[in-house]
């Protein structure tokens, strides 16, 4: 019996989880396989456009280094652990594909009889609601994203095929644990997240299947603002000062759904909400400009769904987790996944730290010459005795640059993640993001940039990068890499790509 | 290899090099001709006032294979070890952390392999020539003799010793080490 698991974000803040969740799989925190999906009506949308760069990244990165009998990273490694898949073309479902249609087309509003279409009028403004665009999302109202989305989910689209197939393979005694996430303040998110659980739990039950499926869900109440939209745009897309008003109305309506109507849906349910909000100093109603960096709130929904899937069996319950100090967060305030209090940390402090001494000091030495490095004894060591020699430069070189690159989105993720996140409202003693990014800004908007170089005092703090963590500098990663023979099955690349990820651990190679 | 073992290592190295030395000097192995070489080397004035009043020639090398010769073998061997782990503690805690950079500390070894020529030649000068006991025992020319052979035996332990005892990350700071190791 074997585990299928598979996680959909929903809506704007659903394709950010999901692009958090690849980052968290990279960590070495997620399951062995997961199939990700994006439901998004606004499909061109930046955050549904960046989390697909980071899957097709990750993907082709892992296969590179995943190839037995080629560059073969071990098991024993927890970077890139997960084998991630994805419905080809079809990443993100879009219940309302290839048109641009207004509620009132949706709804045939003209064939409807004069009764209904009362109904209609009393439900949803006939000026704003009934003639808003629907290319663009929902704009923060689930009513109109719930009535289109349970009339477009159809098992013959291949997004959906992918679901609906997964759940069939518990019939063969397969466990299957879908994980869904959104937010509560959205539009899209809002109305697919309960819709498609309910769905999904009267699927796996018609088929007799509920005790072999498993549901669980994260729920995002208000964790950031924006500055208020233009005067002519307040109409039609959602804001900031309306999010706690709408998520109360939402949370009312999941209270009478999951607690007294239809109590087993989820068996697992994560409700994250953040106290003050984190303020963005930009808005972009939608769109491919519309890119929302990471956000620390949103690693705690990233985690409950590793935990979701790292544990054998699921424990019922609604969870809620709060941090020791308000407007500070520290290590302590991080969830565990595994049992383990400290796996959480150990494996982001590592990943990190490999990213950044790979990016900075080994990739660049790699991608240049390998005759300038070849007598080198850790050169010899993860790459000469291991089959590699100088005449293998090239064929090599493509993967070296995705890692490098890799590399460099993953600092960004959590650069963007920190940096963005703190305000005067909250400080966070997790990470020092600006020992290898900078966070400047220019008229008025924020930025964050990876440095490309680091600066002598930078890595002199390399081993300060972790906060209220006595780690190793880059020179025992260096001494490790030169000291320690790789006896765990790896090959080619992956060799050396697993022994720094080793040295790179806090404590180094003991 | 970890610090501890490349200081064991290093006793090792130091005990294949003395160990000779000291058996030719201070054993009387008839395979070596007894004292021969002791009284045909070193005591190359029979006619030496310190001589003149000594009828036991055994005794006299007792007297300078003990007072001298062991002494400075000795002091070298301790001086061999104090060299060997001040390089290995310094090597192994450079902040190396970029490919490329143990080579900057070439000059670093030569400085540390001038240092254990100088000390391992001043130190045989001082016991086998400058002492005042067994002063005329020898002579410049054998002086000069022995610190050609001490130059060149230093060296060739120290650089061998090093290939051993460096730090597999900081190897490249010993010339042509890369070719042997």
């Amino acid at each position: 019996m074997s585990t299928i698991n598979l996680f959909l974000g929903i809506g704007g803040t659903g394709s950010k989880s999901v692009e958090n969740f690849i980052h968290i799989c990279a960590s070495g925190l997620g399951p062995s396989n997961v199939w990700l999906g994006m439901v998004d009506q606004d499909s061109a949308n930046g955050n549904v456009a960046k989390t697909k760069a980071t899957l097709d990244h990750y993907i082709e990165l892992r296969s590179d280094l995943k190839t037995k009998g080629k560059n073969y990273l071990s098991e024993e490694t927890g970077f890139l652990r997960t084998d991630i898949k994805y419905t080809k073309n079809n990443y993100c479902w879009c219940p309302l594909e290839g048109s641009s249609p207004s509620l009132y087309e949706l709804f045939s509003y003209d064939l409807m009889n004069e009764k209904l279409q009362d109904i209609a009028d009393v439900l949803y403004d006939p000026q704003n609601e009934f003639q808003l665009p629907l290319d663009e999302g929902f704009r923060a109202r689930p009513s109109i994203g719930a009535a289109a989305m349970l009339s477009k989910i159809q098992q013959n689209d291949p997004f959906w095929q992918d679901v609906f197939d997964a759940i069939d393979s518990a019939k063969s005694g397969n466990k299957v644990k879908i994980f869904l996430s959104s937010s509560i303040f959205g539009g899209t998110g809002a109305a697919g997240f309960p819709s498609i659980a309910r769905l999904i739990r009267r699927v796996a039950e018609q088929e007799g299947l509920s005790e072999n499926i498993e549901i669980g869900g994260c729920l995002m109440l208000p964790y950031f603002s924006f500055p208020k939209p233009p005067e002519d745009e307040q109409s039609i897309v959602g804001f900031s000062d309306s999010f706690v008003e709408q998520s109360k109305g939402a949370l009312d309506y999941y209270h009478r759904i999951f607690e007294i109507e239809e109590k087993n849906i989820f068996n697992q349910l994560y409700i994250m909400g953040w106290d003050p909000l984190i303020p963005l100093d930009y808005f972009e109603k939608g769109g491919n400009k519309q890119i929302n960096p990471p956000l620390l709130p949103e690693l705690y929904s990233s985690l409950a769904a590793a935990k979701f899937f790292n544990n054998e069996n699921s424990e019922k319950g609604i969870y809620h987790i709060a941090s020791n100090n308000a407007g500070e967060i520290n290590w302590s305030d991080i969830p565990e996944i595994n049992g383990d209090e400290k796996f959480v940390k150990k494996q982001l402090a590592q990943t990190i730290r490999f990213a950044l001494a790979g990016k900075e000091i080994y990739i660049p030495s790699l991608i240049d010459n390998w005759t300038k490095i070849k007598n080198e004894a850790w050169f010899k060591k993860n790459f000469q005795k291991k089959g590699l020699s100088v005449k293998n430069q090239e064929e090599h070189k493509d993967t070296l640059n995705l890692l490098n690159s890799f590399c460099d989105s993953y600092l960004k993720w959590i650069a963007d993640m920190i940096l963005f996140s703190e305000f005067e409202g909250l400080n966070q003693n997790l990470i020092n993001a600006d020992l290898f990014a900078n966070k400047n800004n220019d008229q008025g908007t924020t930025n964050i940039s990876v440095d490309d170089k680091l600066s002598d005092y930078k890595i002199k703090q390399f081993s300060n990068i972790i906060v209220g963590e006595k780690a190793t500098d880059l020179s025992k990663i260096f001494y490790n890499l030169n000291d320690f023979t790789n006896k765990s099955g790896a090959s080619g690349l992956g060799v050396f790509v697993e022994q720094l990820y080793k040295a790179s651990d806090l404590k180094g190679i003991k | 290899m970890n610090i501890l073992s490349r200081m064991i290592t290093s006793i090792i190295f130091i005990a294949i090099f003395i160990t000779p030395i000291f058996i030719l000097m201070n054993f009387d192995l008839p395979l070596l001709g007894d004292h021969r070489i002791l009284i045909q080397n070193l005591f190359f004035d029979t006619d030496s006032q310190y001589l003149q009043y000594v009828d036991d020639m055994v005794y006299e090398v007792d007297y300078f294979k003990s007072d001298a010769i062991r002494l400075s073998i000795y002091f070298i061997s301790a001086l061999w070890l104090l060299i060997s782990y001040v390089w290995i503690f310094f090597s192994d805690t450079r902040k190396v952390y970029r490919p490329g950079q143990p080579k900057k500390y070439l000059s670093f070894w030569f400085i540390s392999l001038l240092a254990i020529i100088v000390s391992t030649v001043v130190i045989s000068w001082y016991f086998l020539y400058q002492q005042s006991l067994f002063n005329g025992y020898m002579g410049p020319s054998q002086l000069v003799q022995l610190c050609i052979f001490l130059i060149l035996y230093t060296s060739t332990y120290y650089y061998i010793s090093s290939l051993f005892i460096t730090s597999s990350a900081m190897r490249t700071s010993i010339p042509l080490a890369e070719k042997f190791r």
